[in-house]
């Protein structure tokens, strides 16, 4: 009797420090209104043409004890591109490029994360044109604050050249380069 | 915008394949007239393609892989078996319902219109708004079809609906361009070049056109009108009327016009079909220049000029 009391007592213990260790772990949803998906490319040669996308959300997991268990997920739709002009816009949309009626959002999910000089190390697959891929991005920030005063915040910034031609999206080359040009910075705050 | 040379010589490559294999098929006599046909427009299409560099990609993840991959071969087939095989009348009919009712949902399959891409319910259309559209789109198209095959016997003419299609998947695939898919829409100048080859043969050597053409034409035309509005930015009045434009060389086949001598009606059948065609991709371009004015005198920075 005294040993299984003894042993629900250590199961107890062990469930307790086990709850501990995950909320360790700080779960972030991205803040849409300080997150920016910037491409540029370019256009027959001339020069370089940017865009964004204005809808982005997704959420991460930092783990400070153990940052390879961190986890990042990032979803953008494509029906949010922006470049400054509908009709360019309505263009991108279309099978030419994005097919955004076919493969409506780009996806990233990482797979590993590692500690790198000044941030973080994210390898992950990105999805984008409906074709999965692995790739890295080097990922800068990572400042721990109340911003607002009580909304714990952190973010982060990274950069990454993909060759769209990778991802199945190989029309209209080379009137619009082959190589993309993004920039994401995203910040992600806790209730 | 793709080079126009290159969409030139796209056009008359497939032109020049499409009218050298359909006379070449004429040797084959009645009874292999609908395989020739079929060949024609296959293998003129295809040269036009190659030019363009254009191939359909497995796996087929998007509407124009489905569009040459599949829907046109399969119509191709479809169309060259009558004559060469034997089939009953119902079959015939039966097929190509079949046929007409599979084009819209092989082109849309996958895509967010009929799939639930961003969670449950997300379609743009539910189950049973999107059954009633893709009958709709099936029946419309059978319809059409049959219209067109009883035309072209009707007619007695050889090129009368051919180059009806012909000038009607031109007009569509530069309206398409215009539309903001450039891509979709020059894939329709192979099938536009590769029809009015095979009927320009089919004039000059005596044969008809009671065959392939007319079903592989609207079946061809029809799916470059539905990527075109689905994936594209064709506004759905320009996509109903290039669909309407090629159906107009029937009218000539009714009273009173009907009594006319049959080149007569032919000419004013073509003569109807190009005034629509014209209407529409003259409606796409003051639409498309507008589009582009409208962004340069919506520029914010001309207040500082």
């Amino acid at each position: 009797m005294k040993l299984a009391s003894a042993a629900s007592g250590l199961m107890a213990a062990l469930s307790l420090s086990t709850s501990l260790a995950a909320r360790a772990a700080d779960d972030y949803a991205i803040d849409p209104a300080h997150t920016s998906v910037v491409f540029k490319s370019n256009h027959g040669g001339f020069a370089s043409s940017y865009g964004m996308f204005d809808e982005v959300s997704g959420k991460f997991t930092i783990d400070p004890k153990s940052i390879e268990s961190s986890k990042f997920e990032l979803t953008i739709k494509v029906d949010s591109i922006d470049t400054g002009d509908a009709k360019r816009d309505g263009h991108l949309k279309s099978p030419d490029f994005f097919n955004a009626k076919q493969f409506p959002t780009i996806t990233f999910k990482s797979t590993s994360v590692a500690k790198h000089e000044g941030g973080l190390k994210v390898v992950g697959d990105l999805t984008l044109h409906g074709v999965t891929k692995p790739v890295t991005l080097m990922l800068t920030g990572g400042k721990v604050g109340e911003f607002p005063p009580g909304v714990a915040r952190t973010g982060y910034d990274t950069s990454i050249a993909i060759k769209r031609s990778d991802f199945g999206m190989d029309k209209m080359i080379p009137a619009v380069g082959d190589e993309v040009g993004v920039l994401i910075s995203f910040e992600g705050t806790k209730p | 915008m793709p080079d126009p040379i290159l969409m030139l010589e796209a056009l008359a490559a497939a032109l020049v394949a499409s009218a050298l294999v359909a006379a070449a098929g004429r040797l084959g006599g009645r009874r292999w007239a609908a395989a020739s046909q079929a060949a024609a427009i296959a293998l003129g299409v295809a040269a036009g393609l190659a030019v363009l560099k254009v191939h359909p990609r497995w796996p087929m993840r998007e509407d124009q892989d489905r569009f040459l991959g599949l829907v046109l071969p399969a119509v191709v087939l479809l169309e060259s078996l009558p004559g060469s095989v034997r089939f009953p009348g119902w079959a015939r009919i039966g097929a190509r319902l079949l046929a007409s009712a599979a084009v819209a949902p092989a082109l849309l399959f996958g895509s967010s219109y009929v799939a639930d891409l961003a969670g449950p319910g997300s379609a743009t259309w539910p189950p049973a708004q999107r059954c009633a559209i893709l009958a709709g789109l099936g029946a419309t198209l059978f319809a059409g079809w049959s219209l067109l095959n009883w035309t072209a016997r009707r007619s007695g003419s050889a090129f009368r609906v051919p180059f009806a299609l012909a000038g009607a998947t031109a007009g569509a695939s530069g309206c398409v361009m215009l539309s903001g898919y450039a891509t979709g829409g020059m894939n329709g100048l192979p099938i536009a070049g590769a029809l009015a080859g095979a009927a320009i043969a089919a004039a000059l050597l005596r044969g008809d056109d009671r065959d392939a053409l007319p079903g592989v034409g609207i079946v061809a035309l029809s799916g470059l009108l539905l990527s075109g509005y689905a994936f594209g930015e064709l506004r759905p009045d320009a996509a109903v009327a290039l669909f309407l434009a090629p159906l107009l060389c029937a009218v000539p086949e009714a009273p009173p016009l009907a009594g006319l001598k049959p080149w007569a009606r032919s000419a004013i059948a073509l003569a109807l079909v190009a005034t629509a065609t014209a209407a529409v991709v003259g409606l796409t371009l003051h639409r498309f220049q507008a589009a582009a004015a409208s962004k340069a005198t919506d520029d914010p920075y001309d207040a500082y000029r």
